[in-house]
This record gives structure tokens, C-alpha cells and sequence, in this order.
């Protein structure tokens, strides 16, 4: 893995954290190959919308471009390669 | 609290669809509702399933007759007769001879952009679809539980004859990344507010002394996004016969901010709603269709 995707990543995991107040995780308790929704981290619908507004208002992503891709949220790395190759800002 | 209750999946049968089907075409409405009232007697009378379903409701709304199983009985009744009314009502909307649709408030809806309409299981919540489509301009989108319920079945197979878009409430986001999606484009979106889909995220909130479980979605989604949240009920008003859906001032929400809003912030708005719903069930409180796990225990 070069040193911008670990880097972005950690940029990710420390926003995630901020975003959705986890107040009982840190960026580094995020495992890049580990779900995000249910058994993973244990987000729920309410935070997959905050996952989306997130990337729209921090990274310029419209949400119009996630919608019915539910791969891309299948774990911690496929949103940020996806993130990562599509942001505008 | 009480496990829901599909209750239109396991009532009526193939027969007594066609029966009153022909009845509606043959005899008109005013005799399909004379003889529903016949049907809905027998049900009234026999089905212990459906009753105990509606009980919880009926108690609060009449605690006069809490403790008379034989006056709830006959709420019960009148419940029934209101439902199979709005039933008939419905049907008519499905085969293009419903009945004339009007408008209350409609100013309350913005004129264009995203908005959420909070639409309620009372009244004939049905027939609005087709209003909306052709009255607001806009895409419209409705979240509906992919089906496990032969009612949903029928209401859904009316898409396509009334355009409207069907976001399913399956999957990771329960449809929510979908619906806000639709808001960024400027679309409508119809979320049933006083029930919440299993395991979708909810609170419970004051209702006639009791609690009501709703859901917490619409109002995330309408403050995320930054578009307004409506409050729509349909009604059957008679001389003459029609539906009316008549829409509320929007509801106010949390202000938008860097970072996720908390669930209680967003419990104020759902109380707001549940004061609407209050509302409407004191007006007519025979056609308030949301059975199963309606309230729970009393409000401490």
C-alpha cells in the first residue's frame, strides 16, 4: 500500500470517528478490512445517511453518485478507495 | 411491547375480493360499504387476533371503555367498518374511478426542491399517491417495506399506473442513502411516520397518555438534507363524497451541523409529529390503521 492511501486512510478513520461521535473508538480501533454497518463497527441506517453527507460536504461527493452501490460500504476500505478515487475537494 | 401483527396478509380471501369487486361495479359504492358493514361484523364478532391488535389503541383513545371488552368490541366495529370504507376507496383509486381528490394547506409543500412528505396509516393514505404525482411536479418516491405483505403487494403493483417510485427499506441503509439521494435531486419522498420498519432506528414518544415507537428517519434525512418535512393526513369527507389530503406546517428540525445528529436531537420532531397524529385520531378515530404494537405501557 503506498503512503498516500495510508495516509488518506488514517485522514478517513480520524473524520469517521469525528463525524458520527464515536465516542468509544478511535481511528485506530477501525480495521481497514472489517465491516462497516452491523457486526463491524456497528453503525446503523441513520449513520450510513451521515456516512453520505460526510462525503458530500468533506470530500465533494454527490450523494446521487453512492446511491444503490452498496458495495462500496461493504467495509472500512472499500469506502476509501472509492472515496479516494472520487472526491473533487 | 406487543409484536405487530400483519393483519391484512391473513384477511379477506380471493373470493371475497371478487365478490365485493363485483358488488362495486354492479351496485356502486354507497352498497359495497352497506355490505361491508355485514362482513366486518362477523370479524368484529369472531376475530380475537385482529381485536387484540387494536385493543391497545382503542384503550387509550376511549380509556372510558378500557375496561369494557364489550364496548371496545364496538369500537372495534366501527374501526372495521372505516377500514373496509377506506378498503373500497382505495380500490376505486386502483382501477382510475376514484374518487375526486382535493388539496388542504397545500401551500405547506414547497413549489419545488426536495421535500418529505410524512404520510401516516390513517385515513385513505393510498389514494394520495395519486394526487401527488400529478399535483406536485416533482419525482415522487415512496419507502415501503419489500413485501412480506400481501396488502403492500397490491398497493405496490399501483406504481406504474400512478408513477411513482418505490425505494425499498431492504439492505444496509433500510433505503435511507437512497431517499437522500433523491432529496439532493429535488425529489419527493413519502416515509410513513408512525411506524417504524423492523430494526430501523426509532423512539418512542408520548401518545394519549401512552407511548407511540416511530421512526427517526424522516427527520434526519429532511434536516441532512436541508429540505423541509411535511406532515400529509387523507381523509374521506362526504356531501360530496371525496379525499382530501391535507398537509401541516412543516416540522421544525435540528440545525444542520459538522458532525452526526444525536438521535435525541431528533426526538423533538418526532414528538411534534405524534402531536399530529394525535390530532387526526381525536377527529376520527375510527380511521387510525396502525395496529400491531401500537402503544405500550403509560408514560411514567
Amino acid at each position: 500500500m503506498n503512503e498516500d492511501v495510508t495516509v488518506f486512510r488514517r485522514e478517513l478513520k480520524e473524520n469517521l470517528v469525528d463525524w458520527l461521535q464515536l465516542m468509544d473508538k478511535t481511528a485506530d480501533d477501525i480495521k481497514d478490512e472489517e465491516p462497516i454497518f452491523k457486526e463491524g463497527l456497528g453503525l446503523d441506517s441513520l449513520d450510513a445517511v451521515e456516512i453520505v453527507i460526510m462525503m458530500q460536504r468533506k470530500y465533494g461527493i454527490p450523494q446521487t453518485q453512492v446511491e444503490n452501490k452498496r458495495e462500496i460500504f461493504a467495509t472500512f476500505a472499500t469506502l476509501a478507495d472509492f472515496i479516494m478515487a472520487n472526491r473533487t475537494k | 411491547m406487543s409484536a405487530a401483527v400483519p393483519l391484512n396478509a391473513s384477511r379477506g380471501n380471493r373470493f371475497g375480493i371478487g365478490f365485493f369487486r363485483l358488488l362495486l361495479h354492479c351496485g356502486g359504492f354507497g352498497l359495497a360499504v352497506w355490505f361491508s358493514r355485514i362482513v366486518t361484523w362477523f370479524y368484529a364478532r369472531f376475530d380475537r387476533t385482529a381485536f387484540a391488535a387494536t385493543a391497545e389503541y382503542l384503550k387509550l383513545r376511549f380509556p372510558e371503555d378500557a375496561d369494557s371488552p364489550r364496548r371496545l368490541k364496538k369500537h372495534f366495529h366501527r374501526l372495521l367498518c372505516e377500514l373496509a370504507k377506506m378498503l373500497l376507496v382505495s380500490y376505486r383509486a386502483g382501477i382510475g374511478t376514484g374518487l375526486p381528490i382535493e388539496e388542504e394547506d397545500r401551500h405547506f409543500l414547497p413549489e419545488t426542491g426536495g421535500v418529505v412528505v410524512v404520510l401516516a396509516h390513517c385515513g385513505c393514505w393510498q389514494s394520495s399517491m395519486d394526487l401527488m404525482n400529478r399535483s406536485s411536479g416533482r419525482v415522487i418516491n415512496i419507502m415501503a417495506q419489500a413485501d412480506r405483505v400481501a396488502g403492500m403487494d397490491k398497493f405496490l403493483a399501483l406504481k406504474d399506473k400512478h408513477g411513482f417510485n418505490v425505494i425499498s427499506t431492504e439492505g444496509f441503509s433500510g433505503g435511507l442513502v437512497e431517499s437522500s439521494a433523491a432529496l439532493e435531486r429535488g425529489e419527493a419522498v413519502i416515509i410513513m411516520g408512525d411506524r417504524p420498519v423492523p430494526g430501523a432506528a426509532a423512539v418512542e414518544v408520548p401518545y394519549f397518555g401512552g407511548k407511540l415507537a416511530v421512526p427517526l428517519s424522516p427527520w434526519l434525512l429532511a434536516a441532512r438534507n436541508g429540505v423541509p418535512a411535511v406532515p400529509a393526513f387523507t381523509d374521506l369527507r362526504e356531501n360530496p363524497l371525496r379525499v382530501v389530503i391535507r398537509y401541516c406546517r412543516p416540522i421544525t428540525l435540528p440545525a444542520a451541523q459538522e458532525r452526526r445528529l444525536r438521535n435525541e436531537e431528533l426526538v423533538p420532531a418526532a414528538a411534534e409529529y405524534v402531536l399530529h397524529l394525535e390530532q387526526f385520531a381525536r377527529n376520527q378515530p375510527y380511521r387510525v390503521f396502525r395496529f400491531g404494537d401500537m402503544p405500550s405501557e403509560p408514560v411514567k
